[in-house]
């Protein structure tokens, strides 16, 4: 039921199913597409189950599930940029053969275009979120927004890493914890800071050494 | 005559809080905060010194350092300042609240009336003489080692009871000066770990040599330059000092020439 540009059909739609030449379908974007969307809906099923439980997962699964669907979220993205061309110029219409009243419930919602009114919601909802008057903003000021951002967002793992580098967090016990567990004496765990908080050297040593010992030149 | 192994290094102003608490807990000892004035002596150039002895052998000029310990009162009246965080207010060429007329009163004997009293100038006119030779040469050397002379006087006769008068009596005139301010770690195994500033005194003025930073000096003085025993032990415990340093103080060898106080005029052998 979907064919590739129009233009290349007969004029009179086709009347049966074997005249019908599925050779324009855009099979392989579709499917590619289709993939990720399973992934993704099946991660996020997975997510939305987990959490409506009694007991909370513990917080680091959550993290993991959490960057695996934004991983998949990003597939989904750059698939759909991939075939962006193709999917856009693609019109979908059903068959004559269709057995259009039969199904009328199902064909409305596989040739809907517009958001469904939920989904429209979410997207007022993250608008006002952010805090931004769309209407008010310019393109350029959104993007500038949307930079600095960014920028806040690499600035503050930048800094995340450069202090968890500058601090051993592993290997170090106390006397108490010692005497209380002997066995953490056995295996040295300890790793030293990675920091690169070293002193700089504001001054060529032996050119100092040279003046103390020689005068000023 | 003692041995003197070293290492050096530098770090910057940022770091010198954190380095001092490094050292502090690696030592196991409060820095001792000290200060010298130094006075380079060179033979006096109006003398024809000959170049050769008789045995047509070629004579070195050294020169002499003078070196006195700066009272500290005299940097920072108030005795409960008086610790390693004062360094932190001298990283400028200008030394504020010390009075540079008082290392030329050291030198020269004081020009103030009311101190010329010779019997209360003598009580602390002590000052230690040296006089050190080129680092040992070598490409396989693990740390510098220098050989150094040294002798303490103190005090000066003659005609003119100033220790300048008293050297220049010997053919020695002053050269340069400089104010070394520092701390001092006691680490182990006898050796010595420096951290300080270095001010040349010209004409009344002052320019630190060291800007933006502190030298770091580590070493070991091993009393007889014939004592293998010690020596090697010296060696062994600077070097594991600077394994236990190295990613953070990088000590390294420094270079012989630039320690060396012979005049220049002379061809380097």
């Amino acid at each position: 039921m979907s064919q590739r540009s129009p233009s290349d059909a007969d004029v009179g739609v086709p009347s049966s199913r074997d005249e019908f030449n599925f050779q324009h379908v855009p099979a392989q974007a579709l499917d590619a597409v289709r993939m990720r969307f399973a992934q993704l809906t099946h991660s996020l099923a997975k997510l939305k189950d987990e959490m409506s439980r009694a007991d909370l997962p513990q917080w680091y699964s959550l993290q993991a599930q959490v960057s695996v669907i934004l991983t998949q979220l990003q597939s989904v993205t750059t698939t759909i940029h991939h075939f962006e061309e193709l999917l856009d110029s693609t019109v979908v219409y059903p068959l004559a053969n269709f057995p259009t009243t039969a199904h009328e419930g199902l064909l409305t919602t596989l040739l809907r275009k517009k958001n469904i009114p939920e989904t429209d919601a979410w997207i007022n909802d993250a608008k006002e979120t952010v805090g931004i008057d769309l209407n008010t903003t310019s393109p350029e000021d959104v993007n500038k927004l949307l930079k600095s951002d960014e920028q806040v967002t690499k600035w503050a793992l930048g800094f995340l890493k450069e202090e968890h580098s500058n601090y051993a967090f592993q290997g170090l016990h106390t006397a108490q914890e010692l005497s209380n567990s002997p066995q953490l004496a056995n295996y040295d765990e300890y790793r030293p800071s990675t920091g690169k908080n070293v002193p700089k050297k504001p001054f060529d040593v032996d050119t100092v050494l040279k003046v103390v010992h020689q005068g000023p030149a | 005559m003692v041995l003197q192994l070293s290492l050096v290094s530098a770090i910057d102003d940022e770091s010198y809080d954190l380095c001092t608490s490094t050292l502090c807990n690696l030592s196991g000892n409060p820095p001792v905060l000290f200060s010298h004035f130094t006075a380079m002596l060179k033979p006096n150039p109006t003398f024809d010194i000959e170049q050769t002895n008789s045995k047509n052998q070629l004579i070195e000029q050294n020169r002499l350092k003078l070196c006195k310990e700066v009272p500290l009162d005299q940097l920072e009246p108030d005795g409960s300042k008086r610790d390693y965080e004062m360094l932190k207010n001298y990283q400028d060429d200008k030394l504020d609240g010390f009075n540079l007329q008082v290392v030329e009163d050291m030198l020269h004997g004081s020009t103030d009336l009311d101190r010329m009293d010779v019997d209360e100038a003598k009580s602390d006119d002590s000052w230690i003489l040296s006089i050190a030779d080129i680092p040992a040469a070598g490409s396989n050397r693990k740390v510098s080692t220098q050989s150094i002379t040294e002798n303490t006087i103190l005090s000066s006769g003659g005609s003119s009871p100033s220790i300048i008068a008293f050297l220049s009596e010997f053919g020695y005139v002053p050269d340069y000066q400089f104010l070394t301010l520092g701390v001092k770690f006691n680490m182990n195994h006898s050796v010595y770990l420096e951290l300080s500033k270095v001010w040349l005194i010209q004409g009344g003025e002052s320019k630190q040599i060291t800007k933006g930073g502190f030298l770091v000096k580590a070493f070991v003085n091993v009393t007889k330059g014939t004592d293998i025993k010690s020596i090697n032990h010296g060696t062994n415990a600077l070097l594991n000092l600077q394994k236990e340093l190295s990613g953070y103080i990088d000590l390294t060898i420094p270079d012989r020439k630039s320690m060396d106080s012979r005049l220049e005029n002379l061809s380097d052998i």
